[in-house]
């Protein structure tokens, strides 16, 4: 198995690398600064201290002789040097004009240094350079003509550097230090936000469709590890609902499927027990016919089902004029409704409402309605197709005055197969319904269902209006100014390709 | 009645030409796409039974070649439900007619008969059947002389039951033809349909010319002996 850094060690290690590198630059940075700070420093006292003395020098050189001169100056240079800082490695010379030295104090003691050309030929009155001279390290020297001859004073950068060179020491000190401080902060950081994330990762790697029911850990902060929890477990509760969903379905198709090839599988052994005349066979070959047709009609609804759930086709995708699609579907349940003596009708006016579909879907959703509705009446019950348009959606009700569906039946009305709905004399598995349902939403609407016992049912599907907004299909009355669809629909693309 | 049948589903094939072969239709089979292609232009068929899932070349593509070569035989698609668009396709590249799987047989001996029919005798601008006269384009139902009032959904049920005059169509093609495919109903809405027009057009007169086939659905013919019948 390949060697894999955890996420804490990782950041621990970048925390690490991240600080070592800003240390780095850190320090040489302050180095490169303080070099250049000291040697301007040096450069600077060398000046100020050549010029100051040279001043001196100059007032004393017109009060005597030039023996009393001599002597003044070797009295000035011994005193200023022995006053001096050892630290800053003062030396001052004085040299005859043919370069001789004439006097040395100081830490240029024995050290051979050239007097600048600028200065000795008189070009330039003061000129600052640097060396360096044996174990004292970097020099700044100021020379300039000065009485009798040239004035040299030299001031050592050891000071400053013995400086630079503690600051290095405390830096190679702390930043080990600070290096395993920041890697184990990042490290702890690491470790401690992803403390959650391991939580999550544990129960979610024993999930399966047994124990949905379990749900990731919010440790209540609001963080956002703590809102991807929620998320999850909010998509946790779909799946359960799904799953849940799909369990019974399995169960009540499987039952729904076993009834009739069950009756099938009797009715032969029934026949084939003894011989029979040709007539009795024929009759059963008939019978056998209407229930292999009625299950091929379940699986056939079946396959629908899984059709409107893929979403609507592009290829059958237009307008349809709802008003007229509701007409003729009244029209062609009219003479059942009339054999029945159910009173079926439109509450006039209906609103002239044109929606974006799949014209045989709809249709099949409000045939399936309206079939339910008129199947559950009887004599003298009506059964009312109204229509309503919002702004942004149109609301069609088919309410009847049948028996109504009883409280504990309406939450399974909609499910596949669901016991109580199901009716396998009435056709259809009980599959109208919730196929009505996908329908409704494969075109981005609803089918809600109003009954209760004894004061009928009423169905209402709503479904967008073609070009305008859609924000009101999900049943809510407020027309928002949300210009996008709430639910981009998978074939709308496709749509607009064309 | 010569009919070619391209199926690769050797049971069904074997099957389905067995049944249209006893209901007196001359049936080739074919099991492969690319050798019914050959056939149907080969040869001179009065319908073409095609299953839209082939191998070689699926039941598309053979009727875009089909159409492409000039052949006009009508085409009857077979497709099983749930698959997009199929049938939107097949009629775009020429198919006359759809069917999808599960389907009875009975079903489809209509549809092929319909088909057939259709093409031996174009649409026609008046039908007459018997003492009845169906005028289509003014919408006038003429029973023994005497005008015969009907809705205008009346008509159409009408219209297309006495223009395949002898065939026998199901219920599913009278829902498809004359209401519009989404129709669905597992009440006998075709039938009191069906019912109605018989009390208009048949029941005051002495012949019944709309006749129930048990198991499919209804022909409209003249028969020599009138027999009573429940509707």
């Amino acid at each position: 198995m390949q060697w894999r850094l955890s996420v804490g060690a990782r950041w621990a290690l970048q925390y690490t690398l991240a600080m070592a590198a800003t240390l780095a630059v850190f320090a040489l940075v302050i180095q490169a600064v303080a070099k250049q700070k000291s040697d301007e420093a040096a450069a600077l006292l060398a000046r100020t201290q050549a010029t100051e003395l040279l001043a001196s020098l100059e007032t004393q050189a017109k009060l005597g002789t030039a023996a009393e001169y001599e002597q003044w100056c070797r009295e000035q240079i011994a005193r200023r040097v022995a006053q001096a800082d050892s630290e800053l490695g003062l030396g001052i010379r004085l040299l005859a004009f043919d370069g001789r030295l004439r006097q040395d104090a100081g830490s240029l003691r024995g050290v051979g240094i050239v007097l600048p050309p600028a200065v000795a030929k008189g070009r330039a009155s003061l000129e600052v350079s640097s060396g360096e001279i044996g174990s004292m390290g970097r020099f700044f020297v100021a020379s300039t003509a000065a009485p009798a001859g040239f004035l040299q004073v030299a001031i050592s950068t050891r000071n400053w550097v013995e400086g630079l060179a503690a600051l290095r020491n405390v830096m190679f000190a702390a930043f080990p230090l600070m290096l395993s401080l920041s890697g184990l902060s990042g490290f702890l950081l690491a470790r401690r936000s992803l403390a959650s994330v391991d939580r999550i990762t544990r129960v979610a790697d024993h999930l399966s469709s047994a124990n949905l029911h379990e749900s990731l850990p919010v440790t209540g902060s609001g963080d956002e590890l703590d809102r991807l929890a929620a998320t999850l477990n909010a998509m946790l509760g779909r799946i359960r609902g799904g799953v849940e969903q799909m369990r019974r379905f399995n169960a009540n198709a499987a039952h729904e499927l076993r009834t009739p090839l069950h009756r099938i599988g009797s009715m032969l052994d029934a026949a084939l027990a003894q011989p029979r005349e040709a007539a009795t066979y024929r009759d059963l070959l008939l019978a056998l016919r209407v229930e292999v047709g009625e299950l091929g009609g379940g699986v056939s609804a079946l396959l629908r089902l899984a059709q409107v759930e893929a979403g609507l086709d592009p290829a059958h995708t237009g307008t349809v004029e709802l008003a007229k699609m509701l007409r003729t579907q009244l029209e062609f349940f009219a003479p059942v409704a009339e054999q029945r003596s159910i009173a079926l009708g439109l509450v006039e006016p209906l609103s002239e409402a044109v929606v974006l579909g799949d014209a045989s879907w709809l249709e099949r959703l409000f045939s399936n309605l309206l079939d339910n509705g008129i199947k559950y009446c009887g004599p003298g019950d009506r059964v009312e197709v109204s229509m309503r348009r919002g702004a942004a959606s149109v609301r069609v009700t088919i309410a009847d005055s049948g028996p109504g569906i009883a409280a504990e039946d309406l939450p399974q009305l909609f499910e596949r197969f669901a016991r109580g709905a199901s009716n396998t004399e009435r056709g259809g598995f009980g599959l109208g319904l919730p196929l009505a349902r996908e329908i409704a939403r494969a075109h981005d609407g609803s089918l809600e269902v109003e009954s209760a016992p004894g004061r009928g049912s009423r169905f209402t599907v709503e479904l967008p209006i073609a070009g305008v907004a859609r924000d009101a299909c999900d049943g809510s009355s407020a027309m928002s100014r949300r210009t996008r669809p709430p639910r981009r629909r998978p074939h709308e693309s496709a749509l607009r390709r064309r | 009645m010569k009919v070619l049948y391209v199926e690769d589903d050797a049971e069904a094939r074997e099957l389905i030409a067995r049944f249209l072969g006893e209901a007196g239709l001359s049936v080739e089979t074919v099991s492969d796409g690319r050798l019914g292609l050959e056939r149907a232009l080969a040869r001179a068929y009065d319908a073409l039974v095609l299953d839209v899932k082939l191998p070689g070349l699926d039941g598309f593509e053979m009727i875009r070649r089909i159409r492409a070569a000039g052949v006009v035989t009508p085409v009857l698609c077979l497709t099983a439900l749930g698959e997009v668009a199929s049938r939107v396709r097949g009629l775009e590249l020429g198919a006359d007619d759809y069917l999808a799987k599960p389907f009875a047989l009975a079903e489809l001996l209509a549809r092929i008969r319909a088909l057939v029919r259709r093409r031996e005798r174009p649409l026609a601008n008046r039908v007459q059947v018997g003492d009845l006269c169906v005028d289509i384009s003014a919408h006038q139902v003429k029973r023994a002389g005497k005008t015969v009032v009907l809705t205008p959904r009346e008509f159409d049920l009408l219209a297309y039951l006495v223009r395949n005059e002898g065939s026998v169509v199901s219920r599913q093609m009278i829902i498809e033809r004359v209401w519009g495919e989404g129709f669905d109903s597992y009440s006998n809405a075709i039938d009191v349909h069906v019912n109605n027009l018989r009390n208009k057009v048949d029941r005051p007169f002495e012949a019944r010319l709309i006749h129930t086939v048990k198991g499919v659905g209804y022909v409209v013919e003249v028969r020599p002996a009138p027999k009573t019948e429940s509707a």
